[in-house]
């Protein structure tokens, strides 16, 4: 049960008691079942908050006091200069590790400050000696002098930073026509930290915003890294990816009180519906495949190995927790996982015999399916957001149809009155229902 | 993890993490201290760069090298460009080669990318030229100064002054660093105080 609900009943209890509605012990033992409401220490957090923000702009404020490039003083007085900030952030570091780790307050400020600093030092030196930037390896050096504060101080800001890093590495890297291949290698080392981090039970705020990056940092990253040889594979990378996302999050198991906190749901359910809305449209079914593997010369064929691998691994694993979930008979995740399964169909289908409109066919159907599925998982649970959510998919298939296919006027205005009829309707009844709710309660 | 080896793990990304800087320092030092000196002709320009104060961005001329078709070259390929005084006094680069050279004197950089002479339909023949990034691209300067060093330079230009606008760079076993930006004889610091 969530803190808030026992929080409301605890203040109903001593009304309860003094009216005699309940006996003065079975309060004590109601106490004694939901236990103390675990009440989020809000100071603590808001310590937290400011903390790390303040140390963050501390932090720029005195890079960009040494940014300034005082010509004034000699080359020595400026590198000592430049490396202060670095010592300084380390040494308060060296204390906080001595006598304030057990501070979550302590800990993410000062290796926010440290994060930057050490990026500031590199960069205040490269201005003294007036080295022009290598923007890629001057994120990965500053990305990997960072990364095992993640582990000694169980900080999530230098963590959250490294995600980044090495996201922005692989833009930087393919941008400039080279592979970033390396990124999986990166990325596997801030692995067991992620791990840690989805496997508390209830998870805390720190780790909330880690997934968030996470589910978003990967997001852009699949896509780059890939290396594209075989055309249309991000088709089933993305398909894949976003089913993991919400895979995980369903066989965790895990009851949140707000959707927020729930990240690889959210960017799972949203990224498996853009996704699926963009396969309805033909155009990218056209020439994927092996038909069309690409050999010319600024492709790699040994990084493309790794695109398979890639495709392999996700494709595996959304497939293998896919069978793992259907047996907990949830229709709402089951619906929304299966489009790997159908992406892998389909890709086949357009690859081998060169059928664009067979998939754009499947889509549109599963795209109108997910829609009604969501309908019912709003109307079964009673809740608004989800039916009219679902409500939207389908208009929104309606609407794109209308511009796209060649469906005629009397088609389009039999649909459009039948999905708004629909809209009205389930509203009706789902409103009659809570109210009937309401009063049995 | 035990938090004696959490502290000495620290210790040694602290030493790790200065050691980077300290290393790039040092090879720049040793190159300021022996390495020789050549001039560049240039013209600057002024982007902004948010983490680095404000620079005027060197353009080196003549970054490319018209080269025998004789080795397989490819963009991002590491290259060692040979360099020497031609009569005036100023530096040019004479050649490239894929390993070190013997002599003290070239800079190690990458393709950027290549030219050929001739291109007809189904590909590129001929002569292949390649063209380098020069690892001295950037001249530092307080953010007041930078817009009116610019602007000097300009008015130097269209002036069609007779002043040599180059920048002297100290090179030494490959590494090479901006020493100063020249206007005449004077270095544009210098130069915007008169």
């Amino acid at each position: 049960m969530d803190t808030k609900k026992i929080k409301w009943l605890y203040s109903q209890l001593p009304k309860l008691a003094s009216d005699g509605i309940i006996p003065e012990d079975s309060i004590q033992k109601l106490k004694a079942y939901y236990g103390e409401p675990e009440e989020a220490n809000w100071l603590k957090i808001l310590l937290g908050i400011f903390g790390t923000l303040g140390a963050i702009l501390i932090g720029s404020g005195i890079i960009l006091l040494f940014a300034r490039n005082w010509n004034e003083l000699s080359i020595p007085v400026r590198t000592i200069l430049s490396l202060l900030p670095l010592i300084t952030a380390q040494i308060l570091c060296f204390w906080v590790l001595q006598k304030r780790r057990s501070s979550f307050v302590w800990t993410e400020s000062s290796t926010a400050f440290l994060t930057l600093a050490v990026g500031a030092g590199i960069s205040l030196i490269s201005q003294t000696y007036n080295i022009h930037g290598d923007f890629s390896a001057f994120i990965i050096t500053w990305a990997l002098l960072i990364l095992p504060l993640v582990y000694i101080f169980d900080a999530v800001v230098p963590a959250g930073f490294y995600l980044t890093g090495i996201t922005t590495w692989a833009v930087s890297v393919q941008s400039d026509g080279e592979n970033a291949a390396l990124f999986w290698l990166l990325f596997a080392a801030i692995i067991p930290f992620l791990i840690k981090s989805l496997k508390s039970k209830a998870l805390s705020n720190r780790s909330v915003i880690l997934l968030w990056m996470m589910s978003f940092d990967l997001c852009i990253s699949l896509g780059v890294v890939l290396e594209k040889v075989l055309p249309g594979l991000w088709i089933l990378v993305y398909s894949s990816y976003f089913a993991v996302l919400l895979l995980v999050d369903a066989l965790s198991g895990r009851e949140t009180e707000y959707t927020w906190q729930k990240p690889l749901s959210v960017v799972g359910t949203l990224g498996t519906l853009a996704m699926s809305f963009i396969f309805t449209f033909t155009f990218f079914w056209e020439d994927i495949g092996w038909a069309h593997y690409r050999n010319s010369y600024e492709y790699n064929a040994l990084a493309g190995i790794i695109d398979y691998i890639l495709v392999l691994l996700l494709l595996g694993t959304a497939l293998f927790l896919f069978y793992k979930n259907t047996r907990r008979k949830d229709l709402f995740s089951t619906l929304y996982t299966s489009s790997p399964l159908l992406a892998a169909i389909c890709y086949i289908m357009a690859s081998i015999g060169s059928l664009e409109t067979l998939p754009m066919l499947l889509y549109n159907i599963f795209v109108f399916v997910l829609g009604v599925g969501t309908i019912v998982y709003g109307i079964k649970k009673q809740k608004l957001g989800p039916t009219n959510g679902g409500m939207l998919i389908i208009s929104l298939l309606i609407i794109m149809r209308f511009f796209d296919s060649d469906l005629g006027f009397f088609e389009r205005g039999i649909s459009f009155i039948l999905v708004g009829t629909g809209f009205i309707v389930s509203n009706i009844v789902l409103f009659r229902k809570r109210k009937e709710v309401s009063v049995y309660e | 993890m035990n938090k004696n080896i959490k502290l000495i793990i620290f210790i040694v990304l602290a030493l790790l993490q200065l050691l980077v800087p300290s290393q790039v320092i040092l090879s720049r030092e040793l190159a300021l201290r022996y390495g020789q000196e050549y001039k560049f002709r240039v013209e600057p320009l002024d982007p902004y760069d948010p983490f680095r104060g404000r620079y005027l961005y060197i353009n080196v001329e003549d970054t490319e090298i018209t080269v025998n078709n004789d080795q397989q070259y490819h963009t991002k390929q590491t290259i060692y460009v040979l360099i020497e005084n031609d009569t005036s006094g100023f530096a040019r680069f004479s050649g490239i080669t894929l390993t070190p050279p013997e002599s003290d004197t070239y800079i190690k950089t990458k393709i950027t990318y290549i030219t050929y002479e001739h291109y007809d339909g189904d590909g590129s023949s001929g002569k292949p030229t390649v063209h380098f990034q020069v690892p001295f691209e950037r001249y530092y300067m307080p953010e007041n100064d930078a817009p009116s060093a610019e602007k000097i330079y300009n008015e130097k230009i269209s002036q069609d002054s007779t002043e040599d606008v180059y920048v002297s760079v100290k090179i030494y076993k490959g590494t090479a660093v901006l020493d100063k930006l020249f206007i005449g004889d004077k270095t544009i610091e210098e130069y915007m105080k008169l």
